[in-house]
């Protein structure tokens, strides 16, 4: 069965954009329960993020593990002093509910975020039949294996669960995520991205505009600036748009311009007045801008985006929000790749730091009613290349966040069946619980019953003994 | 050696119906000395005397019957139409004689070497030609397809088939030549028995015709062989559908002309004439016109004012701009960009738009370019790839393509360059002291990303053989990351053996060998070109990149059976097929705009000359870094650039672009410049260096009048491509008011500048429709001699394009 023909839509068939309804000076104090999906391109190493503390013991994952990944640290394998003393260096021993493990010294704030109880890790998980990166992307955010390799017009698992709460989805990012899409309630195209509203730049959110009636008031005649090139195309597009948007039927191609057109007219001015009184605060500022600034602009850009679209939450209707960090694919150099990548992520006053000392600042529920679900569309093989890096394999750990989360281990962290294969060529690794299911129960979270909605579980595997249904508090 | 030569060809025509036709050489313009009726149906076969060493036979199809048999009957099924009549040949070839009889139940008859000779064709039989020879070897022979002019399409599409049997004594070479003035319109595969070994371009089976139609044979036993030529769609000046089905001649019109070149050249750079002419034209002989991949296309892109260097390397054009060569129309403030140095990281970019934008280039040669290096076989500066290397890789791919090389070696040649190894790192992979010492990052893209095998053919070998051992075929590939004083990375790879992995290597469950990565990556190619899953994965994702958003199950067939039946995949006779196709040229195919796509196509339209091009005033660098947009910086890295897709669903790139249109509309609005600061004359007008020549292109009337009402029809159809399809009377009133040089509002009530004006009042308010249409009569002053005025009508030009490439329909196309 194709998903496009599973989902259930009960949503408004013919509106699909919800429309926010109060302008208030600031966020509602009630913020609505919010999930934040933060997509790593490429097939993020999460085992390079949380280690088993180094060993000799013989016969135990942690030495099969650091014997295995002994070129990511410029050792050999039985170079036991090197591998120890790079463990020290990179890694923060950490004991937390009984599991002893290492995390990367420069992940701070997850490691606190973890002792607080605020972070699920799972392990052994996977969303994808292959080791493709595009293909994978596909099926993870469709949320769906049966999604095929060039089909790329699919709703995405975001969309549909934002159209059963006929709310917006609004993307930080550059381009539209898949997983943003929403079923076509038309059931012609594929999907539908008229409840995506694209706010990459949040700080010059919305259209131009020409101020005619402020030429109008002031009376400044007919040699008047509203005959200047900018006015008249600015009238002129306002007012083609406007008369077409009841000619261009829901079907027509051309729809999503309209609908885009809409969306900035819509909102623009509101976003715009209320981000006005709003200053961005400085710390999120330099997380793109000057000496500070994470490694990857553009990851402080979104955060940017992101604190914003919480100040206009109630304005963009927003029940699921779509970031993305690039450049995941560590089969080189990945001590040095990755960690940078990780600590903008992690890092102590770092990105998902920084976002969420400020929102706290701006309104204490928006954590408390926010999920950060952070995934790759495969993970690395547990020994690494010689060419000190990992290549891919499509099981993979995920992690989701937040203050309603149950923190803890969810599948066995250090699986010693995967020691066993170490030197086939190329070992796959094989998931033992389909990710779907632990987007399903975010979504529940956020309404009752919305994750069997939006996702087919029937027969999509649980590890054993893995209490997903504790996942996240009511 | 003795050898003793005996040649049975059969021909197989295969006939829908309809006389054919054959001129002496294969002809562009069409020119015909007899027409097609509908029977009977003739193909004609001579010889020509030769060489001691050649044979030179002549296949025609003729209505002209000179001799022999008439088409019994035909079908209207290709699959059991055949030849019944026959004809020998005999060649006066010093010690070759080659005979044509029949075969099965057809009869013979001795041929003469006169062209007149033929063959008529008819259903449900074979023709046999034979051939002895005791020349010295190698043994040539040579069959020249002639053109055919004025046939239909059904005529010269039908495939000929020539089964020959060779008898010889030891271990021959037979060279088989299809000879035409323009091999890339022929289609030659070869199905061999026997031992015979084919050694010209390819292996196993699948043999094409290289520009001089080479089928070289090289038989390696004395026994007898016979072997099939299939020659199909042998044709005059037109191209081979392959399995798709061509538009017909009504909808081939000057506006699905005009959709060719937007999705295929960003707009050309044709004349409006031209653009008539190949809409009066079949499409299979225009689109030969239209796509070709030489350097320059004079009828796509009339050359102006200068002598542009006769290449596709952008390195060589790269270095004509940056020179004080006097056909350089480069400013001079603007020759730097253009520098060729290691770390002039502008310059393939820059010089990528200037040679899409040049006119006496081929915008598609180089829109086929970004395809390869932006998307199928993307590197990226943002991870580190040098100028150098990056002109190097795009100059090579090019090189072969122009050369109408097969695909196979196309990707190989990719694959084999320096900027690919940088890009994914097995630059380094060794095979040092019995271990491998590299990473599998290439090993997987050389199969997913170049030849579009997944590995769903055996997930767990792939996986475990196919990619570790592909790894090992990549090993020592010497390209080093030099530094700027020591002229900066490698351009090339040097291939050496001390560290490749030496040994034969099970890739694609076939045995790879060769000693080195070179010979492995070849290798490689010719079997991943055949891969169940790259028949069934390249073709599509390469009409999906081009052409079309939605492609259905019955066009996604449609495209692997042409790609399939192409026994040498080769990419241009492969995007002619389809760019005359029902399925390019379909109503419900939509191909959403990328930011690239739009925005080189508006600024490529908006350009008339180069001297505009010479002020660098459209360069797209500028204007697509707002959306975030480099070329050879693709969104995606090794996996492409932004696809249409992707910008239709973005809302930040429609934010964008209009505001380009309304706050940034300046840069639509050149319509002059003074080099500097404009000094003024005794009127107080501009002394301008260069202005807008819009007069140059856009038609006058009868009278040699520009009228609002024809200029914003024109305009339309220039950015839009629709045939006014979408221009309906909300867009008419729109331009109209401003080729008026007032928006809508102001032009119906100036009192009221704010009013917003729906189609039922345009089309229906009596007062409102007689402002609109007196606006549409009024005579523009494009080509008066008062300076002022001419400028203040080119500004309302600009103001109506600026306008419609706002408009929803500048973000996608529809095929019809």
């Amino acid at each position: 069965m194709k998903r496009r023909d599973f989902i259930k839509l009960s949503v408004n068939a013919a509106i699909c954009l919800a429309i926010g309804g109060a302008t208030t000076a600031n966020a509602a104090t009630n913020t609505p329960r919010t999930v934040i999906d933060l997509m790593l391109d490429g097939g993020p190493d999460f085992r390079h993020l949380i280690v088993p503390p180094f060993t000799t013991a013989s016969n135990s994952y942690a030495a099969a593990y650091w014997r295995a990944r002994a070129s990511i640290f410029r050792s050999t394998p039985d170079n036991t002093t090197k591998l120890r003393q790079a463990y020290r260096d990179n890694y923060d021993e950490v004991v937390y509910k009984g599991v002893r493990f290492g995390i990367l010294k420069s992940c701070a704030w997850l490691k606190s975020e973890i002792l607080k109880g605020n972070v699920a890790i799972f392990s052994n998980v996977f969303a994808s039949t292959n080791r493709d990166h595009s293909h994978s992307k596909l099926m993870l955010e469709s949320g769906s294996l049966e999604t095929g390799p060039l089909e790329t017009e699919i709703s995405g698992w975001g969309g549909r669960s934002a159209a059963e709460l006929n709310s917006n989805v609004v993307a930080m990012t550059q381009g539209v995520r898949v997983v943003c899409n929403a079923p076509d309630p038309l059931g012609i195209k594929g999907y539908d991205n008229s409840r995506v509203i694209s706010n990459y730049d949040s700080r010059n959110f919305g259209l131009y505009n020409y101020d005619t009636q402020s030429d109008l008031d002031n009376k400044v005649g007919n040699k008047s600036i509203y005959w200047s090139s900018n006015a008249l195309l600015s009238r002129s597009l306002t007012s083609y748009y406007s008369a077409k948007d009841s000619e261009i039927p829901a079907s027509s191609p051309y729809r999503k311009f309209i609908d885009h057109e809409k969306k900035f007219r819509k909102f623009g001015g509101r976003v715009q007045n209320r981000l006005k009184s709003n200053a961005l605060p400085n710390s999120i500022e330099s997380l793109y801008t000057g000496n500070s600034s994470l490694n990857s602009k553009y990851f402080g850009k979104q955060i940017r985006n992101l604190y914003d679209s919480f100040v206009v939450q109630d304005i963009l209707q927003m029940r699921f929000a779509s970031l993305e960090y690039k450049g995941w694919d560590s089969h080189r150099q990945q001590l040095s790749s990755l960690e940078a990548k990780f600590g903008d992520l992690f890092g102590r006053n770092r990105g998902l730091d920084t976002l969420i000392q400020q929102l706290n600042r701006l309104n204490s529920n928006i954590y408390n009613n926010s999920v950060f679900v952070v995934s790759g569309e495969f993970g690395r093989q547990l020994k690494s290349n010689s060419d000190n890096g990992t290549d891919h394999g499509r099981g993979n750990n995920m992690i989701v966040i937040g203050s309603s989360v149950n923190g803890g281990f969810y599948g066995d962290l250090f699986p010693q069946e995967e020691t066993n294969a170490l030197e086939v060529k190329n070992k796959d690794i094989e998931g033992k619980t389909s990710m779907f299911q632990v987007y399903a129960r975010v979504l529940d979270w956020q309404q009752s019953g919305l994750g069997s909605k939006v996702f087919d579980l029937g027969n999509k595997p649980i590890e054993s003994g893995l209490k997903l249904a504790s996942l996240l508090k009511r | 050696m003795v050898l003793r030569t005996t040649l049975t060809a059969i021909l197989l025509a295969l006939m829908l119906g309809g006389c054919v036709t054959t001129e002496e050489e294969l002809d562009d313009t069409g020119s015909s000395s007899s027409s097609a009726t509908n029977s009977p149906q003739t193909i004609s076969s001579s010889s020509i005397t030769n060489s001691s060493s050649s044979t030179h036979t002549v296949i025609s199809k003729s209505s002209s019957s000179s001799s022999t048999q008439t088409r019994s009957s035909s079908s209207q099924n290709q699959t059991s139409s055949t030849v019944s009549a026959a004809s020998s040949i005999s060649t006066a070839a010093s010690s070759s004689t080659i005979n044509i009889s029949s075969s099965g139940t057809s009869s013979s008859s001795s041929l003469a070497t006169s062209s007149s000779n033929s063959l008529i064709a008819s259903s449900s039989s074979s023709l046999t030609v034979s051939s002895s020879s005791s020349s010295s070897s190698p043994i040539v022979k040579t069959i020249r397809i002639q053109p055919f002019a004025s046939l239909t399409r059904e005529e010269y599409f039908k495939p000929i088939t020539i089964k020959p049997t060779i008898t010889y004594n030891g271990s021959e070479t037979l060279r088989y030549f299809l000879e035409n003035s323009n091999p890339s319109l022929i289609n030659a595969s070869v199905n061999s028995s026997g031992t015979i070994t084919i050694s010209s371009t390819g292996n196993g089976t699948g043999v094409g015709v290289s520009r001089l139609k080479l089928i070289a044979f090289t038989s390696t036993s004395t026994h007898s062989h016979s072997f099939t030529i299939t020659i199909k769609a042998a044709t005059s000046g037109g191209v081979s559908a392959l399995a798709f089905n061509v538009v017909n001649d009504r909808d081939w019109d000057e506006t699905a002309v005009r959709k060719v070149l937007y999705t295929f050249a960003y707009g050309g750079h044709a004349t409006d004439r031209q653009i008539k002419t190949w809409a009066d034209m079949s499409a299979e002989r225009a689109i030969v016109q239209m796509l070709t991949l030489n350097p320059k296309n004079n009828l796509l892109s009339p050359l102006q004012n200068s002598t542009l260097p006769n290449t596709t390397s952008l390195e060589t054009l790269s270095k004509f701009w940056s020179s004080n060569n006097r056909s350089n129309f480069i400013k001079s403030d603007e020759k730097e960009r253009f520098n060729v140095a290691p770390r002039s990281w502008g310059a393939p970019e820059t010089s990528w738009t200037t040679a899409v934008f040049s006119r006496g280039l081929n915008p598609f040669v180089h829109r086929v370019g970004f395809w390869e290096t932006n998307f199928h076989m993307s590197v990226s500066r943002a991870s580190g790839i040098y100028p150098l290397p990056l002109f190097s890789f795009y100059d090579g791919i090019m090189d072969l393509l122009s050369k109408n090389r097969s695909y196979k070696d196309v990707i190989a040649k990719g694959a084999k360059s320096a900027a690919v190894a940088y890009q994914y790192g097995h630059n380094k992979n060794v095979f040092r002291n019995g271990r491998f010492r590299g990473n599998e990052d290439f090993a997987r893209e050389y199969h997913q990303l170049f030849f579009g095998i997944l590995g769903e053919y055996d997930h767990s070998y792939h996986e475990e053989t196919a990619i570790p051992n592909t790894a090992r075929a990549l090993t020592d590939m010497r390209a080093v990351f030099k530094t700027e004083t020591a002229g900066g990375p490698d351009r090339v790879v040097t291939f050496g053996t001390e560290f490749h992995y030496d040994a034969d290597l099970d890739i694609l469950h076939e045995t790879i060998s060769g000693d080195r990565a070179d010979k492995k990556i070849d290798a490689i190619a010719d079997i991943a070109i055949k891969h169940e899953e790259s028949l069934k994965n390249l073709p599509v994702t390469i009409i999906s990149h081009f052409a079309d958003d939605t492609l259905t199950a019955p066009t996604i067939d449609r495209i692997r059976r042409s790609w399939a039946m192409m026994d040498t995949k080769r990419l241009l006779p492969f995007l002619r097929a389809y760019a005359i196709s029902t399925d390019f040229h379909n109503p419900s195919r939509i191909k959403y705009a990328s930011s690239i796509q739009r925005m080189v196509s508006t600024l490529n339209l908006l350009t008339i000359e180069n001297e505009e091009v010479g002020y660098m005033f459209y360069s797209p660098t500028w204007w697509l870094s707002r959306e975030d947009i480099r070329i050879f910086t693709p969104k995606h890295a090794v996996f492409g650039h932004q696809t249409g897709l992707e910008a239709s669903n973005d809302g930040n790139i429609f934010r964008l672009n209009y505001n380009l249109s309304t706050q940034f509309g300046w840069l639509y609005w050149r319509y002059y410049t003074c080099d500097g600061k404009c000094k003024k004359d005794a009127n107080n007008n501009p002394i301008t260096t260069w202005e807008k020549k819009w007069q140059n292109v856009i038609p006058a009337n009868s009278r040699g009048e520009y009228i609002v009402e024809d200029v914003a029809r024109w305009l339309w159809e220039r950015f839009i491509v629709d045939g006014g399809k979408h221009y309906g009377a909300l867009e008419r009133a729109h331009v109209v008011a401003l080729l008026n040089g007032k928006d809508l509002s102001l032009l119906i009530n100036r009192a009221n500048p704010l009013a917003v004006y729906n189609k039922n009042q345009i089309t229906n308010n009596s007062s409102i429709k007689t402002l609109i249409h007196d606006a549409s009569v009024a005579k523009m002053d494009l080509k008066s001699s008062d300076g002022a005025k001419q400028r203040a009508a080119n500004y309302r030009v600009n103001l109506a394009i600026s306008f419609i490439v706002a408009t929803p329909y500048i973000y996608a196309q529809e095929g019809r």
